[in-house]
């Protein structure tokens, strides 16, 4: 069955996974408690930042990394450094400290981070200091490009064949809109030179967000047909494919003869072929579309 | 009294709340012969989540159609296995919820909310509730923050409450459902990841008096077990109790599994087995004394608790009768023991596994060298992950085919070692103080998969695998049908003898609760959980 219609792609550059594989006790992380009784809480309240979160003590700190190692860990590493969940070195400069708290608090409604409700608010703001002292690292973060020279790369290469920023675009990656907020500049760089080897999560069902997104795959079906594109969705019993000319198919895998899959590919081209230069300036581009204008 | 509970099924049609669900020690004991109902958390005393219902077949099972769903009020997870008495069904919402519902049309008959507070410490776990247990007129529920609340069957007001354990500043959790034997509950804690120490206790079912308490991990330096935690280090805790247990009427033992031992992912500080971490216990049912333990994994460093259900089975082995208790365990061996005296009789891997050579003569793991094994700064990958082999879900057994049924998950994790920081007596102080934690795979590297084992030898018949990493436990049934689901949001029926897929449906949210059946009016449901709602099909 071919379905024409397309169907807006979610971003998995700027969802944040979820892991629904969680250890401990084996079950689950921080999960919103449902409000035992009466009608859901109103408005956030105003966050005060304490003068303990400013200025903490070293023993607040060493508190503040034991409590993420063991809360935030599992989706974000143990180091940070990201795992399902980004990369969280120099998130507290990106959303200041009171925004991390709120994310804490509140989670981020439509996205795998859940309200921590295991940290009480000192020990919130214990997690914030330490994420505080984490800077984003130097050279992670360096911009060499020129971004305004790095828009005509995006533009000569047809980048907007596949990406939208903004409302202009096609679907068929995923938007770039704030992709500066979501991914590094190095991992930037390194996703253009090789952009299966860096493969995004698939976000489209909380329970698979571990998994490779853009996933290329080839299906032959008993009746004969061969088709290749990529992965949208899958179950036991059943796979989504989008294919490059942005034709959905709907299987059940009782009827397909084979399925293949090529994990480390990417329908994305290898941008290889840019001169260095040109290649720093499509980073600074990307490095700088934080949001809509 | 079959007469008075068929009156009372009759009854529940018409006027649900006015009917009393009247459950005897007696009739748990006998449940085979009332297949209609689902009496305990694990189907029967034996946790074996067998039912005896035979009207869905491998051959009809595609007919079947939803019968009803109920969504449920709150928000969190639902993992409640629903039991149900005589048409009434009494299921559990997070955190610590209870609902009744008409078993035949999913309408409510009443709440119970508890008042969880708004500072619950919930460390390591999910503020979940996987179910009641049920005795004469009442319903009995574990709360999240550690209480026993027994409630009238009837019409949920409460009859007593009795603190288990302290949650505020101990950090003790329960998410089990209780277990109801002859006038006691037993109920077991959470809380390993918070420094908590396990124990076992039981109740009096009338009015709520603690009547013994087992330690599974040591409080004391006189305490059994202590001299197996190098220089006082049991006073880190763990060896909780969190899921639930099984019963041997016959010998009046029950049966209970224990979790890590604490902090987890560094033992460097608490050299020795651990006893009775990651152990099978057996217990006097009425002394609350322990007639044996076997402990599967000793100095246990990746969270691989055994807390697995305990899975009580008759079979012949070697040409003779034994009544044992067979586990499949987070640590990805699948154990066959004698119940009545703890003795190992076999064990084998059930999923791959990375870090034992096998089992000596007596069922201790025979471990490759730390270097290969332990958790480390960069990461060290070992086979099975963080969640285990098996995890908080139930397998089941069937009699008819001798064959266990297990969910499988087929994964391994980088294990991270951390600081080993636990601080005695005051575990909030140190939330998250698990000693370190690890990397998951990737989910295109792993998979989960129903397997049909030969119950005796563990020795693998068929397996079904799953996309994605599935939290289902699974049910078997007379009819000859194995039910579980996927993390794709597909609930689905095998056929118990080859393991061929013979009926899936997909209900828009991973399947998360183990499922159950019972019958109405001649009509047989069968119920799992997925998202916030509760669903049960039927056959037209």
């Amino acid at each position: 069955m071919v379905v024409t219609r397309r169907i807006g792609l979610a971003a998995p550059s700027i969802a944040i996974a979820v892991a629904l594989a969680i250890a401990l006790a084996g079950l689950g992380w921080n999960s919103l408690l449902a409000a035992p009784q009466g009608p859901p809480q109103g408005p956030p309240q105003k966050v005060v930042e304490p003068e303990s979160a400013k200025n903490p003590s070293a023993e607040e700190l060493a508190e503040g990394k034991l409590l993420f190692e063991g809360e935030c860990g599992e989706c974000h590493g143990v180091d940070a450094s990201g795992n399902v969940g980004p990369d969280l070195h120099g998130v507290t400069q990106k959303r200041g400290d009171d925004g991390v708290f709120s994310v804490i608090r509140n989670g981020i409604p439509g996205t795998g981070m859940a309200p921590v409700s295991n940290l009480n608010d000192k020990r919130a703001w214990e997690v914030v200091a330490y994420l505080h002292t984490l800077a984003p690292t130097a050279a992670d973060e360096k911009v060499v490009g020129d971004p305004v020279k790095g828009k005509a790369v995006y533009d000569a290469n047809g980048c907007a064949t596949c990406h939208t920023i903004g409302d202009q675009g096609g679907g068929f990656g995923p938007p770039l809109t704030r992709i500066g907020e979501a991914r590094s500049p190095k991992y930037l760089h390194d996703f253009l030179l090789d952009p299966g080897a860096h493969p995004p999560s698939d976000p489209s069902l909380p329970e698979r967000a571990a998994f490779t997104g853009y996933l290329v795959t080839h299906v032959w079906t008993k009746s004969g047909r061969e088709i290749t594109g990529i992965r949208i969705n899958e179950d036991t019993f059943t796979l989504d494919l989008e294919d490059l000319s942005g034709h959905y198919y709907s299987f059940n895998k009782s009827d397909l003869k084979k399925i293949e899959t090529e994990p480390g590919k990417s329908f994305m081209p290898s941008f290889t072929n840019l001169s260095a230069a040109d290649l720093d300036d499509l980073v600074a581009y990307l490095a700088s579309l934080k949001g809509a204008q | 009294m079959r007469i008075a509970r068929h009156f009372a099924a009759a009854l529940a049609l018409l006027m649900p709340a006015a009917v009393v669900a009247q459950v005897s020690y007696e009739q748990i004991v006998h449940s085979d012969k009332e297949p209609q109902n689902w009496l305990t958390y694990g189907g029967n005393y034996a946790a074996q989540r067998f039912s005896g219902l035979k009207q869905v077949t491998p051959q009809n099972a595609n007919t079947l159609r939803m019968a009803w769903v109920y969504q449920m009020r709150g928000g969190g997870q639902l993992e409640s296995t629903p039991i149900v008495v005589d048409g009434i069904m009494y299921a559990t919402e997070p955190p610590s919820n209870v609902t009744a519902l008409d078993a035949r049309t999913g309408k409510t008959l009443w709440h119970y909310n508890p008042v969880i507070p708004r500072d619950l410490v919930a460390i390591g776990l999910f503020p979940t509730n996987r179910g009641v247990a049920v005795l004469n007129d009442k319903v009995y529920l574990a709360t999240i923050d550690a209480r026993l609340i027994a409630l009238d069957a009837k019409s949920g007001v409460v009859r007593w409450i009795s603190r288990v354990a302290d949650n505020k500043d101990d950090g003790y959790a329960i998410t089990q459902a209780p277990l109801a034997i002859n006038g006691k509950i037993i109920v077991g804690v959470g809380g390993g990841e918070a420094g908590a120490h396990g124990f076992l206790s039981a109740y009096d079912a009338n009015d709520g008096k603690l009547l013994w308490r087992l330690l599974t991990v040591p409080q004391s330096p006189t305490d059994p077990g202590a001299d197996t935690w190098a220089n006082g280090s049991w006073s880190n805790g763990g060896g909780t109790t969190w899921n639930t247990g099984s019963y041997d009427p016959e010998t009046n033992t029950i049966y209970w599994g224990t979790g890590n031992p604490a902090p987890d992912w560094n033992g460097d500080g608490r050299m020795g087995d651990n006893l009775f971490s990651c152990s099978l216990i057996a217990v006097d049912a009425d002394t609350g004394k322990m007639k044996w333990y076997f402990q599967f994994t000793p100095h246990e460093t990746h969270d691989w608790d055994s807390s697995e259900p305990p899975v009580l089975i008759n079979a012949t082995i070697d040409g003779k009768p034994r009544k044992l208790v067979v586990l499949a365990n987070r640590n990805a061996f699948y154990y066959v023991l004698d119940r009545t005296t703890g003795q190992f009789i076999t064990g084998v891997p059930f999923a791959k596994q990375t870090w034992a050579k096998g089992l000596d003569a007596k069922g201790r793991p025979i471990k490759y060298p730390p270097a290969k094994i332990e958790p480390s700064v960069e990461g060290t990958l070992v086979y099975p992950s963080l969640t285990g082999a098996i995890n908080w879900t139930s397998p089941c057994y069937s009699p008819l085919t001798g064959l266990f049924y297990v969910n499988t998950r087929e994964s391994g994790a980088w294990y991270i070692k951390g600081e080993p920081k636990m601080a005695p007596g005051n575990s909030v102080g140190v939330v998250g103080g698990g000693g370190g934690g690890g990397k998951f795979m990737a989910g295109d590297q792993t998979y989960t998969a129903i397997r049909a084992l030969e119950a005796t030898t563990g020795k693998r018949v068929w397996q079904f695998k799953m996309v994605g990493d599935s939290w289902t436990g699974t049910l078997v049934t007379a009819g000859g049908v194995v039910f579980s689901g996927d993390a794709g949001g597909d609930f689905f029926a095998l056929d118990a003898k080859t393991g061929a897929p013979v009926w899936h449906v997909q209900v828009g949210a991973a399947l998360r609760s183990n499922p159950m059946t019972y019958s109405v009016d001649g009509k047989q449901y069968v119920v799992d959980s997925a998202g916030s709602a509760l669903f049960a099909f039927a056959l037209p």
